[in-house]
């Protein structure tokens, strides 16, 4: 499976991705580029995103992005809308979670750190094999 | 009745056919015009051609039984006219008034054959039928007779006018000689005198509407002033005036006790005032016993002597009433008395001051005015006082004409020989308060006190309402700025977790790879173990300045002060970042004018390793600049006092100079993408600003913009002068 990891913390990310790469055996290509995002999913390279909240600087179209709004942008686009997308972020408290949650439309909420790298293999597996179904 | 004799059928047809158009054209008059003179004087006209006599004339009783002739009707001058005389009570005797009244009686007299006829109706219910049922002839009384020859009467008929069954007046008829009047010529005069009582009832009736009209115009008049959108103070002037008008009074004064028992009325004066006098007289006539009691008790109004209060204070079944109602009005006289008050005020109607026991201490003030009667309304709502409509009327020189000179000592034994006018003048007469004008200012009283009332819970209402508005302004915004102070912590509280969980985040992730062996080679493994601790080292520095801002917060932040010198301090900072400046290639610059400063030592170092650190982390190349001088302080002109300016400038990248103030929230990074290349916690700004102003300080960021370096500047508290 590829995976998309969201975070401009990029030492952070490498550590997660490498955790994701060799406890689940998934491909994982880090960005925190708007620009890199859309590409990479229209090309369909991409089966699951794991996404970022705070992202500090990132644009698109003239606009500063948070990760909740790129979530949204890829659940509105029709080419990219069946990608899952779960939102992981340092964002803990229970209102944060569920106003992002709304404001995305991602389709799992994550706190960091994770500790739990299986259970989010598990999550990561059945959002995958649910794709067709939710086509 | 002059015609012609001729057959008695034919005088009788013709006597009966005058009788009948003389009716008609009474009634008629009657019917066309309300207004009395009118009617009255075509009546006497009427009436005298009718029977032919030398005078007929209505005499109108007054209340004091004397009379006055108000309608004349004179042939040829044959008989002195007797129009607007007044004659005593005594002219016409008790007696004779009870019967006139009683029984309808009309009296003929003939001069010649010294006999007096009545005639009287059975009775009162059956007079309509004009029968008569009694006839009395005797002698008539020889005064009676001198009477009407000194008046140049041989013959009179008198028959009564009744109105209410009260005797109104009279109808009489004089001749100069001997005249028989005819049954037919009775009947005549009867029918036409109950005409004229219909004509009395009506015109009375029409006299009150009118008066009720000009009462209740006058009523509506002050009731819409009342409600005029002028101020309180020009309405109650303008009523003033109108009440006073009203009543024809010469002046008149409203005085309205005040809201605080503590602070004088108010007084309101239109035209004539009496003068209060310096010396021993209240400065304010309602301030007098006199007018207190009124305004207290007004159920005194209407009784002679004053009530003793102390009578009614059974009545009263709560002391707490009692005292909160006896602490309303201020004490006037020197004692303390409580004051009970009755529901309906009434009002007090003086016709003459000087005739009254009650004002007898208050006379000089209105010894050099012509008042002499005085309308006192105390003005009420509910139980509640609230103060006194006083009018005044001046009084009059009256004129009376009487048909000869009253001599009361003669007067009795015979009757006078002349009824040539008379002339009676009496000065200083009090115009007596009719009870139509009490009645009016009552009812004027009662709408001025329902005003009053108005305004004053208007008034009340509106400061009330002020109050709840200015409350509610404070309480909105004592919420806002609880709430933005809310707002505040629990986004603190928000980013703390998140910069928090973020290293934490990252630790975790290392020593997990660690503790997995997910390492390729020995160089993979230190990067792992270097970014492990790195970031718990990060951690750490995040949750002590988190600490420190929770106890500046919290007050707990104690604050050392100590004279410091300020040069070794800034070399101590300059060797602590010697080693990082040389390795970036950055000149580190100390410039110190300044000997000593009182501060806390560990605190003025956090502040500025921090702003140093600050500085060397967005300063690629050039240099950084320590410099400290004694100045007077900038920001406030009007004081020389000096203070200590620290500033640490940089030639890095700047800041946007919208951003500066942000720069001090916590968590803030002027560029949010700069914090992964620059690291840092987002708390150093915030505590440096805390600890400057703890210190008495103040901080602030200067910059041209991007790339043309920052300078950030801050004070302390000169002490060393």
């Amino acid at each position: 499976m590829n995976i998309l990891l969201v975070d401009d913390d990029y030492l952070l990310a490498k550590g997660t991705a490498k955790l994701i790469q060799r406890l689940g055996g998934h491909q994982v290509q880090i960005t925190d580029d708007p620009a890199e995002i859309f590409c990479q999913c229209q090309a369909g390279n991409v089966h699951l995103v794991l996404m970022d909240v705070n992202l500090p600087g990132a644009q698109w179209e003239g606009q500063a992005v948070s990760g909740a709004d790129l979530a949204r942008l890829l659940k509105s686009h029709p080419q990219t809308t069946h990608i899952p997308i779960i939102l992981v972020t340092a964002y803990a408290m229970v209102t944060e979670r569920q106003a992002l949650l709304a404001a995305s439309q991602a389709d799992e909420f994550w706190t960091k750190p994770i500790t739990d790298y299986d259970a989010l293999l598990v999550a990561i597996a059945q959002l995958h094999s649910m794709k067709p179904c939710n086509r | 009745m002059n015609q012609p004799e001729s057959s008695r059928d034919g005088q009788v047809e013709q006597s009966l056919l005058t009788q009948g158009t003389l009716l008609n054209r009474i009634t008629n008059r009657i019917r066309q015009s309300l207004e009395l003179p009118e009617i009255l004087s075509a009546t006497v006209a009427e009436m005298r051609s009718f029977l032919g006599t030398d005078r007929v004339k209505i005499y109108r009783f007054h209340a004091d039984d004397s009379g006055e002739v108000i309608a004349e009707s004179i042939y040829q001058q044959r008989l002195p006219s007797l129009l607007g005389l007044n004659f005593p009570a005594d002219d016409i005797p008790l007696e004779a008034r009870e019967m006139f009244v009683k029984a309808r009686q009309r009296s003929i007299v003939d001069i010649a054959t010294q006999q007096i006829s009545f005639t009287r109706l059975s009775s009162l219910e059956t007079a309509e039928d004009l029968a008569v049922v009694e006839m009395l002839q005797r002698p008539v009384d020889p005064c009676h007779v001198e009477y009407l020859t000194a008046m140049g009467v041989k013959s009179s008929l008198v028959v009564p006018i009744l109105h209410q069954q009260q005797l109104w007046g009279l109808l009489v008829s004089h001749h100069s000689e001997p005249k028989a009047l005819s049954e037919a010529d009775l009947q005549m005069v009867q029918m036409v005198a109950d005409q004229v009582s219909i004509a009395i009832a009506q015109s009375n009736l029409l006299s009150q509407a009118r008066e009720q009209a000009r009462r209740e115009a006058i009523i509506n008049q002050i009731s819409t002033l009342l409600h005029a959108p002028l101020n309180i103070q020009e309405i109650l002037q303008i009523v003033l005036k109108r009440v006073v008008q009203s009543v024809g009074g010469s002046g008149g004064r409203l005085f309205l006790l005040a809201t605080e028992p503590t602070t004088p009325g108010n007084l309101y004066t239109y035209a004539k005032q009496p003068v209060l006098a310096e010396n021993g007289q209240p400065k304010l006539l309602e301030a007098s016993s006199f007018w207190q009691e009124l305004m207290a008790n007004p159920s005194l109004a209407l009784q002679s002597s004053p009530l003793d209060v102390a009578q009614l204070l059974p009545q009263l079944q709560e002391e707490a009433t009692l005292k909160s109602i006896a602490l309303h009005l201020p004490e006037i006289n020197g004692e303390a008395r409580p004051i009970v008050y009755q529901a309906i005020p009434t009002i007090r109607a003086i016709n003459d001051l000087y005739q009254e026991p009650d004002l007898a201490a208050l006379q000089p003030v209105f010894a050099t005015t012509q008042i002499r009667s005085i309308l006192i309304m105390p003005l009420r709502y509910g139980q509640q006082s609230l103060g006194c409509l006083t009018i005044f009327r001046d009084e009059v020189d009256t004129e009376k004409l009487w048909a000869g000179h009253r001599d009361s000592d003669e007067r009795q034994q015979r009757p006078r020989q002349s009824f040539e006018i008379w002339r009676e003048l009496k000065s200083g007469q009090a115009q007596t308060w009719l009870p139509s004008e009490i009645e009016l200012i009552q009812s004027l009283g009662t709408h001025l006190s329902m005003a009053v009332m108005q305004n004053r819970l208007y008034q009340c209402e509106r400061e009330q309402r002020l109050l709840v508005e200015m409350r509610n302004q404070e309480l909105h915004t004592a919420r806002t700025v609880a709430e933005e102070a809310s707002r505040l912590k629990s986004d603190f509280l928000s980013s703390t977790s998140h910069e928090l969980r973020t290293p934490l985040a990252s630790t975790l992730n290392y020593l997990k790879l660690l503790k997995e062996g997910f390492y390729d080679n020995e160089e993979e493994l230190k990067e792992y173990i270097q970014v492990a601790y790195q970031s718990a080292e990060n951690l750490v520095a995040i949750i002590n300045d988190v600490l420190d801002i929770a106890k500046i917060e919290a007050g707990r932040m104690n604050m050392n002060l100590e004279t410091l010198h300020l040069p070794t301090l800034l070399r101590e900072e300059q060797n602590l970042f010697n080693l990082d400046s040389r390795r970036k290639g950055i000149a580190f610059i100390v410039n110190c004018e300044v000997e000593n400063v009182d501060a806390d030592k560990v605190k003025l170092r956090q502040i500025l390793t921090n702003l140093v650190s600050n500085a060397l982390k967005f300063t690629s190349q050039g240099e950084i600049r320590i410099q400290a001088v004694r100045k007077i302080d900038s920001f406030d002109p009007n004081s020389e006092a000096q203070v200590v300016e620290i500033s640490v400038a940089d030639t890095g990248i700047g800041i946007d100079i919208s951003k500066r103030d942000l720069l001090f929230e916590p968590f803030v990074q002027a560029d949010g993408s700069i914090k992964r290349r620059y690291g840092g916690t987002g708390l150093g700004l915030t505590i440096c600003r805390r600890l400057v102003e703890l210190m008495g300080g103040r901080i602030w960021i200067e910059s041209s913009g991007k790339d043309q370096g920052t300078k950030v500047s801050f004070t302390l508290p000169d002490t060393n002068v």
